[in-house]
């Protein structure tokens, strides 16, 4: 039975989550917060690796891994949820 | 009542023009196309500073919107009131009217992409919290609609109670709209009105993840003003990055293309060089034709004339720069650049986007100095400054040559090899004090990667001609006047204190004399320029550079050098390519010969003694003074640019000192080494 929430990092290819908890004990968070990648919203991984890629809001993200891996994101499916396509 | 109006030092027109001027900041996310709109709206009329008291830059502009005088501010991009960069911080504090020397602006027109209205509401909903005119400038419309996407502006206007404007600003649709509106709201009575109508979002404060509620109303209220296609469209963009973030195709792409920029910079910067070059020679000249003999003829010709032309010679290399380094970022390639070297930077320290600024420094320091700019992290930015004086500029060519065909005459395999380890020897030493420095004196959490990565879009010449030209004259206000000074210093410091001209030449010039009046011009012609050679040398031996350099002599005895170099190397703290015309003057061969016939003045150099009769140029002095070029600081207009960008005195003289210090210890240690090991 797979977890239900999964650390950013671990988000597989072109796998859709919705953001659970983040971990904003201090600054290094504050930015990615304030571009879309908080509680509640939708984000898509578009390439893994050191740094990584999101797509949130339909703009897409350069992070590195080490602020990726304070995030959990609940999986979901593509077509579930109010997800605005062709941006 | 009015002298509290009446500033001390203001005039009555002043008073009036800052009563009436209104002053309309202009805000929005990065990559919005704030920056579009500013330079359609204003043009040239754009000033660029500093706030007062920061190294963040300020572009402002004056015009007038139908009966007023309006003062038009553009604003660092932010992607929220509450700051994460120094940069948003300033911004945030100016559109607040929190920043002292900074007036509150009247009214802000908040500029936002209707690709990403989420996101880009967040700084509206922040900003109807405050007691500040708002307008909603609704940008990139006619992409929006290539995609399908349709946000109803007047919907959202409603939504909002503030206008919102739909604007194309890279065609400029949309922008009379602006206009009039602007022209509206600075009407006072209008102003009461608009803050009445405006509705303000629910729950300013929350607990937790600070943006949550923020972004719930931002989603909702999209949601109801736009209508998006349920079927994804193919993105050209994510198609191109999948090359172009790639780890191994992204790096040899990037590497590709700063080879071309830099090559370029190099072979296209050579024609206006020149001819500036020209320019000025001819000038100085003209004006040692008019202006009678005497110092002030040397000192307008070669200090001021001299100083100047100095100055402008660099200009096509930073306008090159500028303008293909503004153009790469405006298609949004350079955003790819630095998350793909960001990987291997991270390693010794320096962020990805230091990749730009440390690779264009091979053409010159000063432009990579100024390209610095895109480094958002401020320590890092720093770091970046103090290493990029290491990498082999331009100017240090002309002193590798020299010192290469010392070396190697009959070897140009040879040449070519140590040619290139300087190169590399810069690189290396580059990287490994950026290593260092950023484990002492810099320390502090690598900060992490959070870079957008913006769509594709082609880039925009007439945005990039006007920063180019900006960041050109930005650069002739600031770092010209200083380099200016120090010309006029260093002139100075070779012209006094003046000695009488020694027997031998005196005698040289009546033989001459005798000789023209014999009819023998030709030979006249050569006496006189060889007694003009030893004048030269003569005065400047006894000038306060050539006493400085007698002074270090014992200093740089163990590195191989004498007195003569001693002058060398203290010219070239103006210059480093100084050197070559200091040492023939030095050592006697005469400008002419200098420029044009360079194997004379290298034969020269190779033949020359010292009093005990020992050659001056050994293998293990020159490899010891080709060290010593590669490292060291010698080239003051990268000085003031650093005072500049680092707006402290404290840095450009940090440079100097550490720098002068491993020029020092690794020339003493390759001469000495070179010595034990019986090179001669």
């Amino acid at each position: 039975m797979e977890r239900v929430e999964v650390r950013l990092d671990e988000l597989a290819l072109h796998q859709l989550g919705i953001v659970a908890e983040i971990d904003a004990s201090d600054d290094e968070m504050a930015r990615l917060m304030a571009m879309g990648v908080c509680e509640g919203r939708v984000i898509e991984l578009v390439k893994g690796g050191s740094p990584m890629i999101l797509k949130v809001f339909g703009s897409r993200i350069g992070v590195s891994t080490r602020l990726a891996r304070r995030i959990l994101v609940k999986p979901c499916d593509k077509f579930e949820g109010e997800i605005p396509n062709g941006r | 009542m009015a002298a509290e109006i009446i500033k001390s030092n203001e005039s009555l027109a002043d008073v009036r023009d800052r009563i009436e001027t209104h002053c309309i900041a202009l805000a929005g996310n990065p990559n919005a196309g704030k920056t579009t709109l500013f330079n359609l709206l204003t043009g040239l009329r754009a000033r660029t500073a500093n706030y007062p008291g920061t190294t963040v830059e300020r572009r402002v502009a004056r015009m007038r919107l139908g009966d007023h005088a309006v003062e038009i501010l553009d604003l660092p991009g932010m992607y929220s009131l509450e700051a994460a960069t120094p940069d948003e911080k300033v911004a945030g504090d100016a559109l607040l009217g929190r920043l002292p020397g900074q007036r509150r602006p009247d009214a802000v027109v908040v500029i936002a992409d209707a690709t990403n209205l989420e996101r880009n509401l967040v700084l509206v909903s922040q900003l109807l919290e405050h007691d500040i005119l708002i307008i909603m400038g609704l940008n990139m419309m006619d992409i929006a609609e290539r995609r399908g996407i349709h946000v109803d502006a007047e919907k959202l206007s409603q939504e909002l109670g503030i206008p919102v404007i739909p604007l194309v600003a890279t065609s400029g649709r949309g922008l009379e709209d602006l206009r009039s509106e602007l022209e509206k709201i600075i009407a006072p009575d209008i102003r009461k009105a608009l803050l009445q109508s405006r509705r303000t979002p629910p729950c300013a404060c929350c607990a937790g993840c600070a943006y949550k509620e923020r972004f719930a109303w931002t989603e909702s209220v999209a949601s109801r003003v736009t209508k998006s296609p349920t079927v994804a469209k193919g993105s050209r963009t994510d198609a191109i990055d999948k090359f172009l973030t790639h780890p191994a195709i992204g790096i040899a792409s990037f590497f590709l293309v700063m080879l071309a920029v830099f090559y370029l910079i190099f072979q296209v910067a050579t024609v206006p060089m020149d001819l500036i070059d020209a320019l000025f020679a001819s000038v100085g000249s003209f004006a040692a034709h008019v202006l009678p003999e005497g110092d002030v003829q040397s000192l307008v010709v070669n200090g001021i004339i001299g100083g100047v032309g100095g100055i402008l010679v660099f200009l096509p290399q930073i306008c090159i720069l500028f303008f293909f380094l503004s153009l790469l970022e405006d298609t949004g390639y350079l955003a790819r650049a630095a998350f793909v070297m960001d990987r291997l930077m991270s390693r010794i320290g320096l962020p990805g986007t230091a990749f730009v600024p440390l690779v264009s420094a091979h053409a010159c320091a000063i432009p990579a100095i100024m390209a610095t700019r895109v480094i958002q992290d401020k320590r890092d930015r720093l770091l970046t400054i103090l290493v990029v004086p290491l990498m082999t500029c331009s100017a240090r060519i002309p002193v590798y040559a020299m010192l290469t065909a010392l070396l190697f005459p009959h070897s140009p395999l040879l040449a070519a090899t140590f040619f290139t380890g300087a190169y590399g020897l810069g690189v290396v030493a580059a990287l490994g004090m950026a290593f260092v420095f950023r484990r002492t004196i810099l320390p502090g959490k690598r900060q992490p990667l959070v870079l957008e990565l913006p769509s594709y879009k082609l880039p925009s010449l007439r945005n990039s001609l006007l920063y180019t030209a900006d960041r050109a004259w930005v650069f002739i206000r600031q770092a010209g006047t200083i380099i200016l000074l120090i010309s006029i210093g260093l002139w100075a410091l070779s012209t006094y204190p003046k000695s009488d001209v020694p027997d031998d030449v005196i005698a040289s010039r009546a033989w001459a004399q005798q000789l023209v009046e014999d009819g023998d011009t030709a030979k006249a012609a050569e006496i006189e320029a060889s007694a003009d050679r030893l004048a030269a040398q003569h005065a400047l031996s006894r000038s306060f550079a050539g006493r400085l350099g007698h002074l270090i002599e014992p200093v740089v005895r163990p590195l191989g050098y004498d007195w003569q170099i001693g002058i060398g190397i203290v010219s070239s703290f103006a210059a480093r390519e100084v050197i070559v015309s200091t040492l023939s003057i030095v050592y006697g061969v005469g400008e002419d010969t200098a420029d044009n016939k360079s194997s004379t003045l290298y034969d020269t150099l190779r033949r020359a003694t010292r009093k005990d009769g020992s050659p001056v140029f050994t293998v293990a002095t020159s490899i010891s003074l080709l060290v010593f070029y590669v490292l060291a600081m010698q080239c003051l207009p990268t000085q003031a640019v650093t005072k500049r960008e680092t707006n402290s005195w404290k840095w450009p003289v940090f440079q100097l000192v550490y720098m002068t210090i491993l020029a020092y210890g690794a020339a003493l240690l390759v001469y000495q080494i070179l010595r034990f090991a019986g090179v001669t």
